[in-house]
């Protein structure tokens, strides 16, 4: 992938990922589809070399090559051919344990960011409820202070890892009465009494990442434990977003690339048996994947360099959000669409890339709330 | 969080190239904008606008300093295509383009003291006008070459007609390919520089398009037209490798234009949006249309950042045909497509002619189908795959 933001040493990075990718994570993407989760084998596997933590200091076991060594290993994770295995990861490494690193007071870190880089604990981010997605403010779950503790009550939705793991960052109203600016961000051990998962949740897609309904009844969450300052929680949702909506746009571009080299792999092997005038029609389908994929790579890669650079990236993280996500259902759709029944059969990984991609333009806010989001941004609605 | 110093930039992220466009921004709005309409209702190449382009050093701009070129890089060539489109006319910007760098490039690069003298200076000087003719050679699948060259002792006599050449009803002088052999295509192809007044060229009138006005596209034909070696650009038989590199400046200025146009075709209608009261409202602030302006930034984003991404490797030499091939198709598609929902946001206003987003959407046609189609360059495109 020739683009100007990676150097030599990306490039290399690239292949070694690449390599663990092709050995240790596509031999075993069935089983864990059907499993329904990710083993905890495998994250300590990440973490054992040293994938969990490219972004993170090395203090806490991280190997600071940057964001854009993790934006490297989330393309060559995502193309494995299961969206469920790299949005486990993803959820754990990009999102969940990140506000830790960037919030997180010093004993934090050391009890909860290092063992997430070692893959020993695994972490969910827990923002959405039944009843507030992207509209954070609209959240109900509580954390009233009582002495040295919190006490935390509520429901969250469609976590990612929710069932597997040993800590969530929770965001909760410390003061219902200011709405956004009132919420806080706890991180909250799942071993404790009251945190419940309620089920595990089925999928269309995403199947070998654990998705799960939590639960909180009177947990009790000591004061340490809160991230950051009390208040202050929704300015830290809002700018691990940019991170989660660059993830999900890599994801995106890598998955609708994989779909194009299964596509064009197929072409190419009718093409023994065919006259070539009878591939015309989805030889054309493949320059259309191809356009798109581009379009959408160097939209994401520009969020990516802007936000690197620690720029404001807002407008350029929403705007590849927004585009890759309805791009990997369209190129995907194609990929189907030139497998036809074969690719629609259940053993064949394209009806899977189909259904994994259907959620990137719905998770981590859809592209209605992206276009939301770039109205207000490029002051559209202004009058 | 700290910045990732030790990144790599953006090679268009460099001061000159910021001043750059802001000269340019400011000279099409100024000397260009004001003008479009009248251009466009002539249909003539505007050519006093050489001589303002002349004195900024926008003509030739990519050419060596020895030849009062600016020896700008590929990106500036590119910044200068975006720009011109910004105005809204794509004929203009395109005949601009055609003349400033397509044509005047080879002339720079192939041609002998003797032909500097005589073709490209009065060029580079504002005072002759240079038709295109190389604009579809590469992505015309027909198998069929439009000139053949034949050698007669020191003489060549070229036959055939080029059809909608750029500029062509405007132009002194034609920079054109012929097919000179009959062996490998890499091996067969030769170029060539005349004035167009000489015995046996004629030049058909100017062809009235549905968009592309301020062009003058004209056909070509050449009967048994002798030429002599004084005409021959470059190596006989060895133009290929030209020809394919031209192909692809010509991919990235198309889809620089196309960018621009689009670009300008969104700030329409994002004005329009805001002005425009429905049931005491501005259309603006009305989901949709806001959630469609959206999309159409968006788009016009993708494009652009496909575009530079093509321009940098094209400059580096890391271009093996695809990018800048990608990059005028998806270009050229969401231009049109941009065009095609301002138009729809402005509902009965946008089809009266009085409005110019009807113009960028009969404009932006044009880059979909001529010297190439979508589908043909998508099949050439699949070939470049391996497939």
């Amino acid at each position: 992938v020739a683009h100007w933001i990676f150097t030599e040493d990306h490039r290399r990075f690239r292949e070694r990922v690449r390599q663990f990718v092709a050995d240790e994570v596509m031999p075993h993407v069935e089983e864990w589809e059907q499993k329904g989760a990710v083993p905890r084998e495998f994250f300590l596997r990440c973490g054992e070399l040293g994938f969990l933590g490219l972004k993170f200091p090395a203090a806490y076991g991280g190997s600071e090559q940057g964001y854009i060594a993790e934006a490297i290993f989330i393309e060559e994770l995502s193309k494995c051919g299961s969206g469920g295995v790299a949005a486990a990861i993803g959820a754990h490494a990009n999102i969940a344990i990140t506000p830790v690193w960037k919030y997180g007071n010093e004993q934090q870190k050391q009890k909860y960011l290092a063992p997430g880089i070692r893959g020993e604990m695994i972490a969910a981010l827990g923002i959405t409820e039944p009843n507030a997605g992207s509209d954070v403010a609209g959240m109900a779950t509580t954390a009233r202070r009582v002495g040295d503790e919190y006490i935390l009550n509520g429901s969250k939705i469609f976590i990612t890892n929710g069932v597997q793991a040993d800590y969530v960052c929770v965001a909760a109203k410390t003061d219902p009465s200011r709405g956004h600016r009132g919420v806080s961000m706890f991180i909250v051990e799942s071993g404790w009494p009251g945190f419940k998962v309620g089920k595990s949740l089925k999928k269309l897609g995403w199947r070998a990442s654990d998705t799960a309904e939590l639960i909180f009844e009177d947990v009790r969450v000591p004061a340490e434990n809160l991230l950051g300052e009390e208040n202050q929680g929704f300015y830290y949702i809002m700018s691990n977003f940019q991170w989660e909506r660059i993830w999900l746009a890599l994801f995106s571009v890598a998955q609708a690339e994989r779909a194009l080299e299964d596509a064009l792999a197929f072409v190419k092997q009718l093409k023994g048996g065919s006259p070539s005038t009878a591939l015309e029609g989805k030889r054309q389908l493949l320059a259309d994947m191809a356009v798109d994929v581009e379009k959408a790579r160097h939209l994401t890669y520009h969020a990516l360099y802007k936000f690197a650079r620690g720029d404001d990236a807002v407008v350029e993280t929403t705007m590849a959000k927004a585009y890759a996500g309805e791009m990997v259902r369209r190129v995907t759709d194609l990929a189907l669409q030139i497998f036809a029944e074969t690719g629609y059969a259940m053993d064949s990984p394209v009806q899977r890339h189909w259904r994994d991609a259907r959620i990137q333009s719905i998770g981590g806010g859809t592209t209605q709330i992206m276009y939301e989001i770039l109205a207000k941004r490029l002051e559209l609605t202004k009058a | 969080v700290k910045g990732e110093c030790e990144m790599q930039h953006p090679p268009y992220l460099q001061e000159e190239h910021d001043a750059l466009r802001k000269m340019l921004r400011r000279f099409v709005k100024n000397e260009i904008e004001p003008h479009v309409e009248t251009w466009e209702e002539n249909g003539a190449f505007p050519r006093g606008l050489l001589q303002d382009m002349k004195e900024l050093g926008l003509l030739g701009m990519s050419c060596p300093e020895e030849l009062e070129g600016l020896g700008s890089d590929e990106y500036s060539v590119v910044l200068l295509a975006e720009e011109l489109g910004r105005c809204g006319s794509g004929g203009l910007a395109m005949a601009l383009m055609y003349h400033a760098e397509l044509a005047l490039a080879p002339l720079a690069q192939l041609g002998t003291p003797e032909q500097v003298e005589r073709f490209f200076k009065p060029a580079m000087a504002g005072e002759s006008i240079v038709a295109y003719g190389l604009y579809d050679i590469l992505s015309n699948t027909s198998g069929q070459a439009p000139l053949r060259a034949v050698a007669d002792g020191n003489e060549w006599v070229v036959d055939g007609t080029l059809s909608f050449v750029p500029n062509g009803a405007a132009a002194d002088t034609i920079v054109f390919a012929a097919k000179t052999g009959d062996g490998e295509e890499e091996k067969s192809w030769t170029l060539f520089v005349t004035e167009l007044a000489r015995p046996g060229i004629g030049v058909g009138g100017r062809r009235l398009l549905a968009g592309m006005r301020t062009m003058e596209t004209a056909d070509v034909a050449f009967d048994q037209v002798r030429l002599s070696a004084g005409n021959v650009l470059g190596p006989v038989n060895g133009a290929f490798s030209s020809m394919k590199r031209l192909w692809q400046k010509e991919c990235l200025i198309r889809s620089a234009v196309c960018l621009g146009l689009a670009q300008c075709a969104y700030e329409q209608a994002k004005n329009y949006a805001k002005e425009r009261q429905v049931f005491q409202r501005p259309l603006s602030q009305f989901q949709v249309p806001a959630h469609l302006l959206a999309e159409m930034a968006v788009e016009v984003e993708a494009v652009r950042h496909l575009v530079y991404g093509a321009a940098y490797r094209f400059e580096q030499g890391e271009e093996k045909g695809k990018d800048a091939l990608l990059a005028r198709l998806a270009a050229a598609q969401a231009a049109h497509w941009v065009a095609d929902r301002a138009l729809q946001l402005y509902g009965g206003y946008g089809y009266m002619m009085e409005y110019p987003i009807q113009r960028i959407w009969r404009d932006t046609k044009w880059f979909r189908m001529s010297g190439g189609t979508d589908e043909q360059l998508k099949a050439l495109f699949v070939e470049q795959m391996a497939c």
